[in-house]
């Protein structure tokens, strides 16, 4: 019997490999099973709690991402305001004719008052009052004053505070005049059908006493026959 | 549902076929768990390491027949085994100088049954269980043995020798006199 030459196979190793259970044990097989059990849905458990937390990382990430993003916007929106501060002259230098003032400046600028409009709505500044007392001529001269700290010139009327929440982003318009046909007079000629206008007599001139001198237009009415004059103040 | 199935159904992580080849080999790996560590907690510890490893693992396992799962589930917990005895140490204390080569009396071992072989060896200093068991009842070389649990080749063979004197000298104490049986 050679004891260096494991691969000759005796009885007592077939017999060990064929041993299947050591009486007396006090090995509990459903006892080591719930063991085993929980180790392996631990192990699961871990796996899905894993993919939980870099699910939870990436949103944490996105977020701060779109934090700094946002506070990255602020802050060059803050720099274009007090670069538009630091530079006070150049924005009130008035607008020469013939200039034209320069329209992606003036839209920025625009964006800029919204925006700080937006961040304070409950405080009505004083800046804002300006806007009604400035004669603003054109929209960009408007947005100019609007982002200027300047101090206001004493105003000799009494300010009118407006509600600046509807009025500050409202740009003013040039009103347009509706034409209306106006007698010499001022007064508007309701014509009416029993009224005929007397062509050939255009107008009179009559002098009072005190030498003031008025013109009038002829005005005829149908029903009564009489000729109406309406009088004014001559143009001398 | 034959092994083959149950192998397949866990892959795909079947509770129930993983808790059928549980109860098939459990108790077979525990007597191999036993035969390198003599506590029998620490025995039921590494068996639920080892099946633990054989479950997370078998997906990369092919199945190749009965023998071949066993086969590799018992190399499973040999490891496992062998890993916890090199954390404790236990291979240190032996020195070449004590080695000896002495016949083992393989044929009284025959004669006994599968329990009183397993009670002998687990009676057997773990250095020398560790060698004897790796040797004589795995099939392993001095230098697998060596490589595997970090030590030189000598000492595997002297831990083998003293492995065997001692089961010869428990033989005798155990009243069984194979070896004056077979002179007669």
């Amino acid at each position: 019997m050679s004891n260096e030459n494991p691969n000759n196979t005796p009885g007592w190793r077939n017999k060990l490999d064929e041993f299947e259970h050591l009486p007396g044990s006090s090995f509990n097989n459903d006892a080591a099973w719930d063991k085993l059990y929980g180790r392996l849905r631990g192990n699961k458990r871990n796996r899905k709690i894993f993919w939980y937390w870099i699910a939870a990382a990436c949103l944490f990430f996105g977020l701060v991402i779109t934090f700094l993003n946002y506070q990255k916007d602020n802050s060059e929106t803050g720099n274009k305001e007090t670069a538009l501060k630091q530079q006070p002259k150049e924005i009130n230098k008035p607008i020469l004719k013939g200039e034209k003032p320069d329209k992606n400046e003036n839209e920025n600028r625009v964006e800029l008052v919204k925006n700080k409009i937006v961040s304070t709505p409950n405080k009505p500044t004083e800046r804002k009052l300006h806007i009604v007392q400035t004669e603003v001529t054109t929209k960009a001269r408007h947005d100019d004053i609007l982002t200027t700290d300047q101090a206001p010139e004493p105003l000799a009327k009494p300010l009118q505070i407006i509600n600046t929440n509807s009025t500050a982003t409202v740009i003013p318009q040039k009103k347009k005049l509706n034409v209306v046909h106006i007698n010499e007079l001022g007064d508007p000629v309701i014509e009416s059908s029993d009224i005929t206008r007397i062509e050939d007599i255009h107008s009179f001139k009559l002098k009072f006493g005190n030498g003031e001198v008025f013109s009038s237009s002829p005005v005829a009415s149908k029903s009564s026959g009489l000729i109406i004059l309406k009088t004014k103040p001559a143009s001398n | 549902m034959n092994t083959s199935e149950l192998v397949k159904e866990a892959k795909h992580g079947s509770t129930a076929a993983q808790k059928c080849l549980f109860d098939q080999f459990a108790e077979k790996m525990l007597l191999v768990c036993q035969r390198y560590v003599k506590s029998p907690q620490d025995a039921e510890e590494l068996l639920l390491d080892g099946f633990y490893k054989f479950f997370t693992k078998i997906s990369s396992f092919t199945f190749q027949g009965d023998a071949a799962l066993y086969a590799w589930l018992k190399r499973i917990m040999i490891n496992e085994c062998l890993m916890f005895l090199r954390a404790k140490n236990v291979f240190t204390i032996v020195t070449e100088a004590t080695a000896e080569e002495l016949p083992l009396q393989e044929e009284a071992l025959d004669n006994l049954s599968a329990e009183e072989i397993f009670k002998l060896i687990v009676q057997l200093p773990v250095g020398y269980r560790t060698v004897f068991n790796l040797y004589a009842i795995e099939g392993m070389n001095h230098g697998e043995i060596a490589e595997m649990l970090n030590i030189s080749e000598g000492t595997s063979r002297s831990q083998f020798s003293k492995a065997k004197i001692l089961l010869q000298k428990l033989l005798l104490q155990n009243d069984i006199r194979y070896v004056k049986r077979k002179s007669k």
